[in-house]
């Protein structure tokens, strides 16, 4: 029940991240939209798994990625891409920086450095804003790699029930 | 064929699976306390991300593993941890009666 309460907001994150990256705004807001939908997934992941609880979850960082590390043994997922298990690991191998540096843009894995929430300041003293920032990953999700991270979000969403029940 | 069979067999295709897949796994270990019809595997990882506690990730039976299945990767630091009782078993898991696999039992081919 809450793995599926957290997979309902991260596919809800997901529909707006879809809708303001389409629109004439700074990166950092399309950007908070995607951070918080692997945060969620990931947790929706871990609690799927019943070791954890949601309370739990809600302090584990860094969940997407390793569902990601984890999930290259997992013949499910390996079968719906339709990949040997050296293609899927290679695959995920290319993903998992990208999945890492998305989930790192929440102010609370920032480490006062880049967040798309607060405005953050540099070693030389310089201020710096979301709005105005331009975030290296949001090239990156632009190349071969980020556009498969983007499918495989896409693709555990829809695929929830299969891989978590 | 029985179901412990069954299982066995499904355990060792899992545990040669994963070695293949993944360069940081040290040990397997298989914990065969409770029902049946799951597999609760923790996993050594030198790749793994250090999180203090066991979080595990549910896998769906599949055709070539037809159990449910719970993986946690734990960092060798992790697991020194979790057998000094350090780091406590979630609740339902047991040490008791299980099993370990090392990398050296199987013969491997990397596809990392």
């Amino acid at each position: 029940m809450w793995a599926e309460a957290f997979l309902e907001q991260a596919r809800s994150d997901w529909l707006i991240w879809k809708l303001i990256r389409e629109q004439e705004v700074p990166d950092c807001h399309a950007m908070h939209y995607l951070q918080m939908t692997c945060e969620k997934l990931g947790k929706a992941f871990l609690i799927a798994g019943g070791t954890i609880s949601p309370k739990q979850a809600n302090s584990s960082h860094i969940a997407f990625k390793r569902f990601l590390q984890v999930a290259s043994r997992n013949h499910v997922l390996r079968n719906l891409l339709k990949m040997t298990a050296s293609q899927f690991k290679a695959h995920v191998n290319q993903l998992l920086p990208i999945a890492e540096a998305v989930e790192r843009l929440t102010p609370a894995l920032a480490q006062d450095g880049p967040n798309v929430e607060y405005p953050w300041e540099s070693p030389n003293r310089q201020i710096h804003i979301p709005v105005n920032y331009n975030f290296p990953v949001v090239n990156e999700l632009r190349r071969p790699p980020g556009v498969n991270l983007l499918k495989i979000i896409d693709l555990v969403q829809q695929q929830f029930y299969r891989l978590f029940t | 064929m029985t179901e412990n069979h069954k299982l066995e067999k499904a355990v060792r295709f899992l545990a040669q699976d994963n070695f293949e897949v993944e360069d940081g796994l040290e040990r397997i270990v298989w914990l065969r306390h409770g029902e049946g019809d799951k597999i609760r595997l923790i996993e050594v990882n030198r790749n793994g991300f250090p999180t203090g506690r066991i979080e595990a990730f549910y896998f769906a039976p599949s055709e070539e593993v037809p159990f449910k299945t719970y993986l946690a990767d734990v960092t060798p630091e992790e697991w020194q941890r979790i057998l000094s009782g350090e780091i406590p078993l979630p609740e339902g898991w047991s040490l008791e009666g299980c099993r370990e696999f090392l990398r050296s039992e199987f013969e491997v081919a990397s596809v990392g």
